[in-house]
């Protein structure tokens, strides 16, 4: 907080904080943010910066703490009362309607109607050519926006959005679906209405473009604050990287004594169109490799198409070095390779059904006696894992949809356990569980590989990568970066490479 | 389970889960109502007559049961059922023989059934418009063959399948029972009844989880042209005729069976046994009603409005059971 001397902060938050279901997602969070610059938010995923954005535009109300906007105190309780404040946002995904035309879109719920109360389309068209002409942009009014580029969508996006008179523009991470020109052209435009007095709050990963078009930044990390950056463009890289992963390991991660052998797996060449390039990797038995980088930087992808749930353009996959053929999820498990997918309530679990219906829900086969299954045998397995695992529950028919993250995570894993594949590729293991199952789940993983199994853990939380993997692969925009050793890998390290920062660096 | 705390839950909870029991008390309800208002209902030869009734609708119902536990529907029964009809009625008029009659009806059935399965599970359109394109096709079809006119059918040994009585109960009864008792057992003790609730419930999962998507899809409504092939079999012994036009709307009467027996029209979840009792809630309308001397209109305004209590009913029973 060093902006005591300068003017007022457009936006000053104080002392946010902000709890789902008894985990702080902010912690006591204040910051300003003054007019007229770019404002970074920066952190890692889940550090807190879309919550805290969330709050900003009334998606979500704080638990504690208060928002000024140029010094007044406001509450903001929905998205209409932020529209009000002038507060207008891009989000990833955008909200466009797609079969809508431009001008429709860009006036939709502020029609300009006509005196008999009919739609104006000629006005309507006319303003949307003058606004984007005020951001340097030809528009067609006319065409649907279902025929139109990403880029060109997320254009309209902010046309839409400058429209209506913003003074302070959210855009979270606006340039992830952006090729390099096009997102000169939306740099291009943001640097033009900074120049008419509006402010942003810009969310990136990506370094190269906070010091491109960034002014201040905020660090957030596990929901608090840690620091402020006056002068972005001349601070150094790795000092920002620091701030963002800056905690030190945690010693909640069991130690194992799991024996590395022989190579079990291997895929050559793996490549999908538009996704990912030239994937190579290999995996010894007892092994705990992971894969680390940025959302959409191609890890889920690779899973996925190793498994078969994402068809591949070229590549070959080795179990024992004999080829195999994968054509889906089936052929995979078939094969020995399981995929314990990141979405555990739209891909890993039915939640009407009970745990037992979950758990031997892949491995059916097992327990067939003639062509029924056999109730008892299944009986005998789920409180065999229920046990095993310790999935608190009072009884194996409970609904899944009940359970806590934890539990739940845990059947899906009992799932896998029974299916008994060599190689497990486990995408998220521990999103959205407590710290204690967490180490439960470490401890599984450990036990696998200490049987000899070989496994893949997918993650966003660097801590976790550098705590249970013993090499760390580290995707960058759909190719392998690097692949590090556990020994000489640190956070900086891998945030560097999934970064984009060349092999030297 | 043995805490005496827990009990009264669990016993809650697995009459809840034995699915269709939702059903059960609008039955007893219906039937109560009837034996106390008529002096015919609760009488042997009536439940006969009334079961028997149930017999082709619920034969069809609990193919429509595997279809919309799949999170489809099939529109195209009441075609299939007139175009089974017909097939069979030539084979048996041609051949003489009932047995190949029977054979060509549950191929017939089971040829449109794959249609309809291998178009929604690999084109992906939805269940409603393949199979409503299905229900034109081979309505046509039917008349085209049959050049409009009815197919009567000679043959006494066939007769006794929709009109014949073992042990005083009719034969059509033992026929929906034991399709019952096989779709059942298919559902609730075998892999392919799991994987067919699972594609309801959540298809992402389902694949992830190795499942054969689309051939479970398949089956499904080749499960449901089958049962129809075998209820047009009863429909055509009992009329001793095929008349092109049979069975036009009966897909409707199919799927109202269904939903008041509490599968829900979304998909994995539902039952057999709750079908069969909402088949027989149907005909017992039917039935009570004509008993009573109410107009046969109102057999439809009544049906209509059991469809809406039932499933409001259903989705109430849900909402207390989450919010416990």
């Amino acid at each position: 907080m060093k902006n005591q001397d300068k003017p007022t902060p457009i936006v000053e938050f104080k002392g946010i904080c902000k709890a789902f279901l008894g985990v702080k997602a902010l912690d006591n969070v204040s910051l300003k943010i003054n007019k007229g610059e770019v404002h970074c938010i920066l952190g890692e995923n889940g550090a807190g910066k879309s919550t805290l954005m969330k709050i900003l535009t009334g998606v979500y109300t704080a638990d504690e703490g208060d928002i000024f906007i140029n010094g007044n105190q406001v509450d903001i309780c929905d998205i209409r009362q932020a529209q009000e404040l002038n507060i207008g946002t891009v989000f990833q995904e955008n909200s466009l309607i797609p079969h809508l035309t431009v001008a429709e879109n860009i006036f939709l719920t502020r029609e300009i109607k006509n005196s008999i109360g009919l739609m104006d389309w000629n006005s309507m068209n006319k303003e949307c050519i003058e606004w984007g002409r005020k951001l340097g942009v030809n528009l067609d009014p006319s065409i649907t926006v279902n025929k139109l580029s990403v880029a060109e969508q997320q254009i309209i996006e902010i046309v839409k959005m400058f429209s209506r008179n913003p003074h302070i523009v959210i855009l979270d991470e606006p340039t992830s679906a952006l090729s390099d020109s096009e997102i000169e052209n939306l740099f291009r435009i943001v640097k033009e209405m900074q120049k008419q007095g509006v402010t942003f709050i810009y969310i990136s990963h990506r370094m190269d473009e906070i010091k491109t078009i960034g002014n201040s930044a905020t660090v957030l990390r596990d929901g608090q604050y840690i620091a402020t950056i006056d002068n972005i463009k001349e601070i150094e890289t790795e000092k920002i990287i620091s701030y963002i992963v800056g905690r030190p390991l945690d010693e909640q991660f069991p130690g194992r004594e799991a024996e590395i052998g022989e190579v079990i797996f291997e895929v050559k060449n793996l490549s999908v169109p538009k996704v990912l390039d030239n994937i190579n990797l290999q995996l010894r038995r007892g092994e705990v490799l992971g894969f680390s980088g940025l959302m959409g930087s191609g890890r889920t992808e690779t899973a996925k198409a190793i498994f078969g749930a994402l068809k591949r353009s070229e590549g070959s996959i080795y179990m024992y070095g004999e080829e195999i053929d994968i054509k889906g999820p089936h052929d995979a498990i078939k094969h020995g390779i399981s995929y314990l997918p990141e979405d555990r309530k739209e891909e890993g679990l039915f939640l009407e059904k009970d745990i037992s219906w979950n758990v031997v829900f892949s491995s059916l086969h097992k327990m067939k006696r003639t062509n029924l299954l056999d109730m008892k045998e299944e009986k005998r397995v789920v409180e065999k894992y229920k046990t095993q695992l310790d999935i608190r529950t009072p009884s194996i028919r409970q609904v899944t949809k009940y359970l806590s993250g934890g539990n739940q995570q845990k059947v899906v894993f009992a799932k896998w356990l029974y299916a008994e594949t060599d190689v497990y590729i486990f995408d998220e293991p521990t999103r959205g569980i407590d710290v204690g199952a967490k180490s439960e789940i470490y401890n599984i993983i450990n036990d696998l590989v200490t049987c000899g199994n070989a496994v893949i853990v997918i993650s966003s939380e660097l801590p976790e990568i550098l705590g249970i993997c013993d090499r760390i692969a580290v995707f960058h925009e759909g190719t392998i970066a690097t692949t590090l050793d556990r020994t000489g890998a640190t956070q900086e390290k891998i945030m560097h490479y999934a970064m984009g920062g060349d092999i030297s660096g | 389970m043995d805490k005496t705390a827990e009990k009264k839950d669990s016993i809650f909870s697995k009459l809840s889960r034995v699915s269709g029991t939702g059903a059960l008390l609008p039955l007893l309800i219906i039937i109560i109502f009837l034996s106390i208002f008529t002096k015919s209902f609760l009488t042997t030869s009536n439940i006969m007559q009334v079961l028997r009734q149930a017999a082709v609708y619920s034969i069809m119902a609990t193919g429509m049961t595997f279809v919309i536990i799949t999170g489809g529907i099939d529109l195209s029964q009441g075609s299939v059922l007139a175009l089974c009809c017909v097939t069979s009625a030539f084979t048996i008029n041609s051949t003489g023989n009932m047995w190949l009659g029977i054979i060509v009806a549950i191929l017939t059935g089971a040829v449109v059934g794959l249609v309809n399965g291998v178009v929604v599970a690999y084109i992906k359109i939805p269940a409603f418009i393949m199979t409503l394109g299905s229900l034109y096709v081979v309505r046509g079809l039917t008349l085209y063959i049959t050049n409009s006119t009815q197919v009567a059918v000679q043959h006494d040994k066939f007769k006794v399948i929709g009109q014949g009585f073992l042990f005083n109960i009719p034969i059509p009864v033992y026929i929906f029972l034991i399709v019952g008792a096989i779709a059942y057992i298919i559902l609730e003790h075998t892999a392919t009844g799991r994987y067919i609730f699972a594609i309801g419930s959540n298809e992402a999962t389902t694949r992830l989880s190795g499942v054969k998507v689309e051939r479970n899809i398949i089956k499904a409504y080749l499960f449901s042209g089958i049962c129809v092939a075998l209820a047009a079999v009863v429909y055509l012994s009992r009329l001793s005729a095929a008349q092109p036009t049979a069975g036009q709307s009966y897909e409707l009467e199919a799927i109202a069976a269904v939903v008041i027996g509490g599968t829900s029209i979304a998909g994995g979840e539902g039952g057999i046994f709750g079908t069969l009792v909402g088949a027989v809630i149907i005909a017992i309308i039917r039935n009570g009603l004509v008993l009573l001397g109410v107009g046969s209109f109102f057999t439809q305004i009544v049906v209509g409005l059991i469809i809406v209590g039932a499933v409001s009913l259903d989705v109430i029973r849900r909402r207390l059971a989450m919010n416990k």
